[in-house]
């Protein structure tokens, strides 16, 4: 169970995400289309997963993906663009899904976050 | 030797010689060069001589002599220059218009002093050389007409010089050879190709040869003797010295070694015996030699002399051994000088003697060489002398004075009664027995008062009794008081045969032996006839006995027999003395009367002749005397006077005839020499056309030679293509070839016009000029010039010509056919201007990079490429500080590569750009060349930024498609489940499905722009959205051409969609009774407005719920759109309304 925040600038695919990820039981924020709108709820709730598209309508997703690196929060990268892998060894730790992927994939790349956040809180407590 | 040779010159010096270079002097003249080369042609090196040619020239032209000799000797052959020393083995020839004279063995040209005709080239030069190389020299005569050179030889002779002719039989002209032979002077006459060795052969022994004679007085004395038998005259009294020198010489000219040998040749040869004598009587004498003491002689003899004489007196001079003349002319010049300075006329006489036939004849003659003229005072020179040129003659009258005959002193009676003797340097040769002997019959001949004239080095010895001397150091002396007594005995008056024993008892005896003398004398005087002795013509000479009956003396007669005789005797006297001389008898007159003014006698007269040309007339009384009554005192009758007025006026024809005969030999001199200039002058012609007519032959083998080089020459000019004109120095045609015809219509009579006055084709007379400025002196001039129809065009070259020794005469024109080459240069230029322009619109630069200098030179395209300042040379560095850092270093080290590995370069850069924009992309190629001197890279550069700019969009594109066509694929997966949740059923689920996935493939086909730079119209994207129910329904769809953007499609496709199938499930599209209408239209603030209105008679209450996920769809889509939507039903119609505003993010 845990907080996901959701950034998907195509909105038929965020909702879908969004309907499956709760489905599997966590509480999904979003989704939002862009960089701007998720920084500006980052402000105010910190997610405990970010779950992020890469390139949004207004840029790529770097500087949100930053931030919440900074916060410690975990987080799983969902592009069908080549350089999605690039993210993967610039935030070490992350998931990286292609688009498109199963449902299941989705589920179980979160599952692994959610996995990872627990066994290095612990580690760090 | 003569009776005068003096202290011979060449006594004085050593006549042998070290290493002195015996001088060869040749003369010759017509027939010269013939024989010349037939001479030298046998030198064989080294000859150890000089030679000096001396030939008669024309002084007008050049000589060839030297180049023609030169051929055919091995000496050195040159013209002889002023000062130049003779060199052994060298020819020195003598050059036109000049003398030539040695002087300490170097050469001098002198001009001449005569004129033309009368010069006498060869006989100067061989006095010189007599006088310069004395017994070194020696001179040979060759062929040639006239006498010159045999005076000349004398000089040499005298000198102790050789003297050789060429047999005149061998010459062509002969008159030199046998002028030369006469004189009797010369050594050896030979074949011309016979002179060298002899030469040779004779100054080897000279100088090689030892004194083998001089030792020995005996061998001399034997070879006297046999000289003596030969010739009839003794020369043993003669000084040993000076014989055996001479019989020295002789002996190398006979090639004879040993004394005896040639005493036995002598004994056997006449020839060789008049050789000999003519070799001992050569001498040297001059005029006025020891001037000082022919002064004294003048004033204490001469002057007192003629001042003691009266009108009709005699004075008798006697010159033994006079030789040539010059001291008996010297000598009467100065009696005739004093008695024309005391005007008296006393009658004087010269008996001048020798033996020498020969020089009598010159001193007959008197004749002599110009250089002898200055030895005679110049007071005495006009009076005395007639100047011919290179000769002078001594005065007629001074000639008459002086009677020259053959007579010996020693051998041959004196002459008496002598006034003066002068007998001068002839001691000097004899021994002194023989001066001993021959000093007594001086003082015999001489009258009590007389004078002895000895010369410098002479004295009387023990004769002080007979002579005291008057001036001793002039060498004058008197007679003494002794009586005279004539010596029997001569010195050399005896028998060959009778000669036995020694000559100093022959003396003795004779000075035992009594005086028969006086006794004659007084038998003359007081028992014998009256008698007198005439001279030639009829003067008295002697007188013995009582003559007043037969002559009357008086003031006025003089010496004349003729005018003294008493009348009866006149008239007999001269017929009956020339009977005498010229019979040579004696003849006799008889029974004569002779008349004098105190009585007659009868008389017969015999005419005697003697040896001396005169003769003794003796008159031998008939009869008593008879005395004339006083009655009977004169009786003159007519008869008388007849005659003495015949024989005045005979005596007066006489001198008329006489006078006249002169002027006739006089007028003949003048003759002699006119002829003796024109032979000479004849003889230069001659000598001028034997060389003419050798160079004639050497020219005509040239002449062969040339015609072969014009053959070729000719054929040259035939075969080559090329037009050649060739202009002599007056711009005249010279030739030309047959190819110049092409240009200029030449007809062979234009050779020798000049170029101006010849027609050409040419378009201009450019070439005129050009020609005339090489003939004036410009190196090579070129000229393009078009021929006057346009069809060709010619390169003219004009060269100078050139004569073989350098010399300008004119110029060359080659004219070259460009006409060809002219059209490919045209070609090439065109084809160039087309590569440029290509050039220029592609945009293609040139550059030239020179690794050496590191300097590229670019062209303006390059230049503008790579934003240079402007065509031309740059450093490589500014070039290279163009390129954006990135591509320097790949640049640098790509042109390295290329240099230093040979291999073309190619490159591709970045140019720095301005902020903000996209860098150009420039492509260089470049390739090595080696040329002459250093290695170059050329090579182009041309812009690929478009390319380069296209193949990043593609790439660019291809990643947006990639990603678009995985968006759509979430999309499409989104769908699936999201539709999956909401289906009934699996056919519901794949038909709605279908009809989703069909219209997102419907709006997908209208953005076929990837850029996203453009949208897709409303309409377009509305009309493929309603594709599937056009007809149905009646349909209206109607907005502004606005655009959708790219992102907006999706979301507008998926709505539109939705909309369609629930109008056609529940509204207009159901049943067929409805119609749609679809409009938008743009906001004011760029955003849109989408109105879909559905109208139907009855609407199902369903439509616009539709139903839970198609309304959830349209719901996410427009929120993707950022849209508002807002849906209302009123009656029959049912609409949707869709607003976007702009800038809302979506």
């Amino acid at each position: 169970m845990a907080k996901i925040l959701l950034v998907e600038d195509e909105l038929l695919i965020g909702w879908d995400i969004k309907d499956t990820l709760e489905e599997a039981g966590h509480e999904v924020d979003g989704p939002y289309a862009t960089v701007a709108e998720a920084l500006e709820r980052v402000e105010r709730a910190l997610p405990e997963i970010g779950f992020l598209d890469v390139r949004l309508a207004d840029g790529e997703v770097d500087p949100l993906a930053d931030r919440l690196q900074a916060q410690d929060v975990r987080l799983v990268f969902h592009s069908g663009h080549i350089r999605a892998l690039d993210h993967g060894r610039r935030y070490p730790g992350c998931t990286v899904c292609a688009k498109p992927s199963t449902p299941d994939e989705l589920v179980e790349a979160v599952a692994q976050q959610v996995a990872r956040r627990k066994g290095g809180g612990l580690a760090a407590e | 030797m003569a009776e005068d040779g003096a202290g011979n010159r060449a006594d004085n010096r050593a006549e042998t010689t070290d290493t002195a270079l015996p001088v060869v002097g040749i003369g010759a003249s017509a027939g010269g060069l013939e024989a010349l080369r037939e001479m030298l042609s046998e030198a064989r090196l080294p000859t150890g001589m000089a030679y000096v040619v001396v030939q008669h020239l024309d002084p007008n032209h050049d000589s060839l002599l030297a180049e023609l000799l030169s051929r055919h000797t091995a000496l050195t052959v040159r013209q002889a220059e002023a000062g130049e020393r003779v060199q052994p083995d060298h020819v020195y020839i003598i050059p036109p218009g000049h003398g030539l004279e040695i002087a300490g063995g170097a050469l001098e040209l002198t001009p001449f002093a005569e004129p033309r005709g009368l010069r006498r080239p060869i006989d100067d030069f061989f006095v010189s050389l007599g006088e310069d190389a004395r017994t070194l020299s020696a001179c040979v005569i060759l062929s040639g007409t006239g006498a010159d050179g045999t005076l000349g030889l004398r000089a040499v002779k005298e000198n102790g010089g050789l003297a050789l002719v060429q047999a005149p039989e061998t010459a062509r002209y002969d008159g030199m050879p046998r002028s030369a032979v006469g004189t009797g002077l010369v050594d050896f006459v030979l074949r011309p190709s016979e002179i060298l060795p002899r030469l040779r052969d004779y100054f080897a022994r000279a100088i090689g040869g030892s004194d083998t004679v001089a030792g020995t007085g005996d061998q001399i004395d034997e070879i006297c003797e046999a000289l003596h038998e030969q010739t009839g005259h003794d020369f043993s009294g003669y000084k040993h010295t000076t014989l055996a020198r001479r019989i020295q010489r002789r002996m190398q000219v006979m090639q004879i070694e040993d004394p005896s040998r040639y005493r036995s040749r002598l004994r056997g040869d006449r020839t060789e015996a008049r050789a000999l004598l003519r070799d001992l009587l050569i001498n040297v004498t001059r005029f006025f030699r020891d001037p000082e003491h022919f002064e004294a002689l003048r004033e204490t003899v001469i002057a007192p002399m003629v001042a003691a004489a009266r009108d009709e007196d005699d004075i008798r001079v006697w010159v033994p051994g006079c030789s040539s003349g010059e001291e008996a002319y010297s000598i009467a010049m100065l009696f005739a000088e004093e008695c024309r300075a005391q005007e008296r006329a006393p009658r004087l006489q010269i008996f001048a003697t020798d033996i020498d036939e020969q020089m009598l004849e010159i001193a007959r003659e008197g004749r002599y060489l110009t250089p002898a003229l200055p030895d005679i005072p110049e007071a005495l020179r006009d009076s005395y002398t007639i100047q011919h040129g290179d000769h002078f003659r001594i005065a007629p009258q001074l000639r008459e004075m002086i009677r020259f005959s053959p007579h010996s002193v020693i051998k041959d009676p004196p002459f008496s009664r002598l006034s003066l003797i002068s007998c001068r340097n002839l001691f000097i040769y004899f021994g002194e027995r023989l001066q001993s002997g021959v000093l007594p019959i001086f003082h015999y001949a001489l009258e009590p008062e007389g004078v002895l004239f000895l010369g410098p080095s002479e004295s009387i010895g023990r004769h002080e009794e007979m002579f005291a001397p008057l001036d001793h150091k002039a060498r004058i002396f008197r007679r003494g008081e002794t009586r005279g007594r004539y010596p029997i005995e001569l010195p050399a008056a005896r028998s060959i045969a009778s000669r036995a024993g020694s000559g100093a008892e022959r003396w003795e005896s004779r000075e035992r032996a009594p005086q028969p003398g006086l006794a004659l004398q007084r038998l003359a005087e007081r028992y014998a006839r009256p008698c007198v002795v005439l001279d030639r013509d009829g003067t008295m000479i002697e007188s013995h006995g009582r003559l007043g009956r037969y002559f009357e003396f008086s003031a006025a007669g003089g010496g004349a027999a003729a005018q003294a005789a008493r009348p009866g005797l006149r008239e007999v006297l001269m017929p009956l003395m020339r009977e005498a001389l010229d019979n040579r008898r004696r003849v006799i007159s008889r029974d004569i009367e002779v008349r004098a003014e105190f009585g007659r006698q009868r008389l017969d007269v015999i005419a005697d002749p003697l040896a001396d040309e005169t003769v003794l007339l003796v008159f031998r009384d008939t009869d008593a005397f008879e005395a004339e009554p006083d009655d009977d005192l004169l009786e003159i009758g007519p008869s008388d006077g007849q005659v003495e007025m015949l024989e005045g006026e005979l005596r007066h024809t006489r001198r008329q005839l006489r006078d006249k005969t002169e002027q006739l030999e006089t007028a003949n001199e003048e003759l002699k020499s006119s002829n003796e200039e024109m032979m000479s002058m004849n003889e230069e012609l001659q000598s001028t056309n034997e060389e003419l007519s050798t160079v004639n032959d050497e020219l005509k083998v040239k002449v062969d030679q040339l015609s072969v080089a014009n053959d070729d020459l000719k054929n040259f000019f035939d075969s080559t293509r090329l037009p050649v004109v060739v202009l002599d120095g007056d711009m005249r045609l010279r030739s030309y070839t047959e190819a110049a015809l092409a240009i200029f219509p030449l007809q062979p009579g234009d050779k020798g016009r000049p170029l101006s006055h010849v027609s050409s084709l040419l378009a201009d007379d450019g070439f005129l000029d050009a020609a005339r400025r090489v003939v004036a002196g410009e190196e090579d001039v070129r000229l393009r010039i078009a021929q006057g129809d346009g069809t060709k065009q010619w390169m003219l070259n004009v060269r100078p010509y050139r004569l073989l020794d350098g010399r300008r005469d004119g110029a060359t024109l080659v004219f070259s056919d460009i006409t060809e080459v002219l059209a490919l240069q045209d070609q090439l230029g065109r084809e160039r201007e087309q590569l440029e322009l290509a050039l220029r619109l592609a945009r293609i630069g040139i550059w030239d990079y020179s690794p050496e200098t590191g300097q590229i030179s670019v062209d303006s395209v390059q230049a503008e490429l790579l934003g240079l300042t402007g065509a031309g040379s740059h450093p490589v560095e500014r070039l290279l500080a163009r390129i954006v850092p990135q591509d320097r270093e790949a640049m640098r080290d790509s042109l390295e590569t290329s240099l230093s590995e040979g291999r073309d370069f190619a490159a591709e850069l970045r140019l720095i750009a301005p902020q903000g924009e996209r860098p150009r992309h420039l492509r260089s190629l470049g390739r090595l060349v080696s040329g002459r001197s250093e290695r170059r890279m050329i090579g182009v550069t041309f812009d690929v930024t478009a390319d380069r700019h296209a193949a990043e969009t593609r790439e660019l594109m291809i990643r947006e498609m990639n990603h678009r066509v995985k968006n759509l694929f979430a999309v499409i997966s989104a769908l699936v489940t999201t539709t999956a949740r909401g289906a009934a059923d699996k056919e519901d689920l794949a038909a709605s499905l279908r009809g989703k996935i069909a219209g997102l493939g419907r709006a997908h086909a209208l953005t076929n722009d990837l850029e996203g730079l453009h949208g897709v119209p409303f309409g377009d994207l509305v009309a493929a959205m309603l594709e599937p129910y056009a007809g149905q329904v009646p349909l209206s769809a109607s907005g502004p051409a606005i655009e959708a953007e790219p992102q907006e499609v999706t979301p507008l496709a998926l709505i539109l969609h939705e909309w369609a199938t629930n109008a056609a499930k529940y509204g207009a599209l159901r049943d067929g009774d409805g119609s749609l209408d679809i409009s938008w239209e743009a906001q004011g603030d760029g955003g849109w407005r989408l109105i879909w209105r559905e109208t139907k008679p009855a609407h199902d209450p369903a439509s616009g719920s539709a139903g839970g996920f198609g309304s959830r769809l349209v719901e996410i889509s427009a929120r993707q759109l950022g849209a508002e939507l807002d849906n209302r039903r009123d009656g029959t119609i049912f609409e949707w309304t869709l607003t976007k505003h702009a800038h809302q993010p979506g």
